[in-house]
């Protein structure tokens, strides 16, 4: 059977009578296959994006289906994040989970959506429209069973105990790393609980000369310290090359805190802040080694090959904001 | 014997091919982009095999302070192994408290200055940044 022939399927099982015109997969999911849909229901053309597990996936990815309840509470609580529907499973091969994720129209090219002209004015209420939707992530109700720490266990520690797992599965050790982590166990700070998105980034999110269009890829997602997500945001692989603007190279971190904070976010931590930043640049350094190992293990996308040389620039970037010290 | 054109000289090469020659003859994006990424590796393969002895050899003196290991390798090949065993023995220093970070830090950045070199020889090195 075809994907679209099980698609159509699943679709059936759910009560939803559609038929399937196209199924085109679609470049951009390093973790994820996904497939541009075109359905035709109740009459109409619809567009959609079907979302399914890809056969390797990187430490710390949650599957589809831990995936699509995030997802569908997030989009229930007003974030701009597409609407999910129809999970189902063995639709793009067996055993991996697909759910249909509604289509939205942008541009989520990081180097396009910090340097094009034609998206100057997006640029202007990015700042802001970024500050709400992440304020109003981190207000969602996790749902049951989503990863996190224990109880009694904090936010930090239970990242660092993944992060921590994934060094030491890779094939050997690097110093850089080690002097990273190092730092970042002697700095732990005791943050809140709460959704954090996980991948909360330029490149995860879609523009069009309006602004924000959606919020995408919750793969990432965990329950932890909010705080993570702006650090993440301002790592430096994400500001696509406009390093004087250190959140996203969109814009400053005070105007992005009072942003947030203005948006009904929680009082923002800049020491909590830096110590996610330099474990983004750590836990980014260390997913950029996974790139090469799944290669190694039989994913023959070169491209993976050639994030895995990049692992330097992340670790130079962790070990630069530890000598800078907490931004003021 | 030589062909007169040693392995930095093809790879080099091979990088402007891509990039001048392939390339522009690809309409499909995604492809093209693939294309950029071959490119820049071959480049960056050129710089590694021009410079990566030199590095390797200076990273050993430096490891052989912090260690107190023997460093002694005739080959380049010896000296990428060798310095693999100790930047893995370093690594392990660091972790178990051995070797203090301040103590580490300078070797660590130095490596990483010659690996950005070949790697991405226009990453920004200030240290101001924001």
């Amino acid at each position: 059977m075809t994907v679209s022939e099980r698609l159509t399927d699943n679709l059936r099982r759910q009560g939803c009578d559609a038929r399937v015109i196209s199924t085109e997969p679609l470049a951009g999911g390093a973790c994820q296959d996904l497939f541009r849909v075109v359905l035709e229901r109740d009459g109409v053309e619809q567009t959609w994006v079907l979302r399914s597990d890809a056969r390797t996936s990187l430490p710390g990815s949650i599957s589809r289906a831990d995936e699509y309840p995030v997802v569908h509470a997030a989009n229930a609580a007003g974030v701009p994040t597409p609407a999910v529907r129809w999970f189902g499973e063995g639709i793009v091969r067996e055993g991996a989970g697909a759910y249909m994720m509604e289509w939205r129209e942008g541009i989520a090219l990081g180097g396009k959506v910090t340097r094009h002209p034609s998206l100057a004015a997006a640029r202007e209420v990015l700042p802001e429209q970024l500050a709400q939707a992440l304020a109003m992530i981190h207000s969602v109700t996790p749902p049951a069973g989503l990863q996190g720490p224990a109880d009694g266990q904090g936010s930090a520690a239970w990242s660092l105990s993944k992060l921590r797992a994934s060094m030491d599965r890779l094939p050997s050790a690097r110093p850089d790393l080690e002097l990273a982590f190092c730092w970042l166990s002697e700095n732990a700070p005791e943050d809140p609980v709460g959704l954090v998105h996980g991948d909360f980034r330029v490149g995860n999110f879609l523009v069009d000369n309006t602004g924000l269009t959606a919020v995408l890829d919750w793969e990432f997602a965990h329950r932890g310290s909010p705080f993570e997500d702006m650090g993440w945001l301002s790592v430096r692989d994400w500001r696509f090359g406009v390093l004087d603007k250190p959140v996203g190279g969109l814009c400053d971190r005070a105007e992005f805190y009072a942003a947030y904070e203005a948006a009904g976010g929680i009082a923002v931590n800049p020491q909590s802040v830096h110590f996610w930043e330099v474990f983004g640049n750590l836990s980014w350094a260390t997913g950029a080694l996974w790139q090469t190992q799944r290669y190694l293990d039989g994913d023959y996308d070169f491209e993976l090959l050639a994030i895995g040389r990049r692992t330097a620039e992340m670790t130079f970037e962790a070990l630069r904001l530890i000598e800078r010290g907490v931004w003021q | 014997m030589t062909s007169g054109a040693d392995a930095n000289v093809l790879l080099q090469g091979l990088a402007v091919f891509l990039g001048e020659t392939v390339r522009p003859a690809i309409s499909d994006k995604g492809l093209a982009f693939r294309v950029r990424i071959a490119q820049h590796m071959a480049m960056s393969l050129a710089f590694e095999q021009q410079f990566a002895e030199g590095h390797d050899r200076a990273a050993l003196r430096r490891l052989s302070v912090l260690l107190f290991e023997d460093v002694t390798v005739s080959t380049a090949a010896q000296a990428k192994v060798r310095r693999v065993e100790l930047e893995a023995q370093l690594a392990a220093a660091i972790r178990d408290g051995t070797i203090s970070p301040d103590a580490a830090r300078p070797h660590i950045e130095q490596s990483l200055r010659d690996e950005l070199s070949f790697t991405n020889p226009a990453f920004d090195l200030r240290k101001d940044l924001p």
